[in-house]
C-alpha cells in the first residue's frame, strides 16, 4: 500500500475518534418530593403529583425509544407512575406504572436534540399501604434502538 | 475490489461503528416519596328530633332520625369518639349508634354528653362511606316542655384500640 493510502486510513481512524461527540444521550432532572398526605373521607388518599422534572434527549442515527424502571420496588399498595412528553414525531406511552422491569415510556424518537420534555411523576397509595416514612428510589431511563 | 479498496472499506466501517457504539445511553435520577398518616372523617345529614306525643299512661314516645359518616384511615389502632358541645337538658336523653367500617367494632347505642366516648373501636387501614348514625331522643314527663335547640355532635378519630 502506498504512503498516501496509509494517510487516508489514518485520517479515517482519526475521524472515528471524533464521532462519539455526537452520541445518543439522555438526562433527567430531579423531581420534587412526592408526599401523599390527605384524603377525602370515604375515598382513597389523594395522589401526589410533580411536574417539575425535565428530560432531554439526543438521538443520532437510528430511531430510539426511552424505557424506564425503578431500582427499588415501591411498597405494597404504593405506585409511582411516570409520563414523559414526547418529542416531535414521537409517541408517549402516557402514565406508566414503574416497576423493576424496563418499560417503554416514549417511542419512535427520530434523530435530533430534544430538551425541556416534561416528566410527570405521580405517587398513589391505598389505605392498605399504611404509613411509609421518607424513602428514596432511583428511576433509570435508557435510550435503546426502537425496532 | 483491490486490496487497498478493501482496507479502506474496512476502516470506514470501523469509523462508522465507533460513532454508533454509544447506541444505548442512560440517566439515573433519585425520587423521594412519603405516605403520611391520614385520618379523615366527615358527617352528612341534619337530623331533627321532636317529641310530640305519648301513649296515655306511658312516658313520651321516643323519636328517631339518621345521619351518616364517611371515613378514611391509613393507620392502625384507631377509634372514633363521640361527644356533644354541651349536655342535654335534665331528663332529656339523646343516644347515637354508629355503624362500624369493615374490621372495626361499634359500641352500640351511647347516651351522649359533653364527655367524649368511644363509639367505634379497632379501626385499621380502612375506608368507609355512607355509614349509618342512628339517633334517638327520649324525654320523661319531668323534663317538661323543652324549646327547640341545637346540639353539635362531634366525631373524632383518635389513637386507641
Amino acid at each position: 500500500m502506498r504512503p498516501s493510502h496509509w494517510c487516508a486510513v489514518a485520517a479515517l481512524l482519526a475521524a472515528s475518534r471524533l464521532l462519539p461527540a455526537q452520541s445518543n444521550s439522555i438526562s433527567l432532572t430531579a423531581p420534587g418530593q412526592l408526599t401523599v398526605s390527605t384524603a377525602f373521607a370515604g375515598s382513597q388518599p389523594v395522589t401526589s403529583t410533580d411536574q417539575t422534572a425535565r428530560c432531554a434527549v439526543t438521538v443520532v442515527g437510528a430511531r430510539m425509544k426511552i424505557t424506564g424502571y425503578l431500582d427499588t420496588p415501591m411498597p405494597a399498595g404504593v405506585t409511582l407512575t411516570l409520563s414523559i412528553a414526547a418529542p416531535t414525531g414521537a409517541v408517549s406511552l402516557g402514565a406508566v406504572t414503574l416497576t423493576g422491569s424496563a418499560q417503554d415510556l416514549v417511542r419512535y424518537i427520530d434523530a435530533g436534540t430534544y430538551t425541556g420534555l416534561t416528566a410527570t411523576f405521580a405517587l398513589t397509595a391505598t389505605v392498605s399501604a399504611g404509613v411509609t416514612p421518607y424513602t428514596s428510589s432511583h428511576v433509570i431511563l435508557t435510550l435503546t434502538v426502537d425496532p | 475490489m483491490s486490496r487497498y479498496t478493501k482496507i479502506t472499506a474496512g476502516v470506514l466501517a470501523l469509523a462508522i461503528t465507533a460513532g454508533t457504539l454509544h447506541a444505548q445511553s442512560s440517566a439515573n435520577q433519585t425520587v423521594t416519596y412519603e405516605v403520611q398518616t391520614i385520618n379523615q372523617i366527615a358527617v352528612t345529614g341534619s337530623p331533627s328530633l321532636t317529641i310530640t306525643t305519648a301513649t296515655a299512661g306511658s312516658q313520651p314516645t321516643e323519636v328517631t332520625a339518621t345521619g351518616s359518616y364517611a371515613i378514611t384511615v391509613n393507620d392502625t389502632a384507631r377509634k372514633i369518639t363521640i361527644g356533644l358541645n354541651s349536655d342535654m337538658p335534665t331528663d332529656v336523653t339523646l343516644t347515637a349508634t354508629l355503624a362500624a367500617p369493615t374490621g372495626a367494632t361499634s359500641a352500640g347505642a351511647l347516651t351522649l354528653s359533653s364527655t367524649a366516648q368511644d363509639a367505634v373501636t379497632g379501626i385499621t387501614c380502612v375506608i368507609g362511606s355512607a355509614l349509618n348514625i342512628a339517633y334517638a331522643l327520649d324525654a320523661t314527663v319531668e323534663a317538661g316542655v323543652v324549646a327547640s335547640a341545637n346540639k353539635t355532635v362531634t366525631l373524632t378519630i383518635v389513637a386507641g384500640p
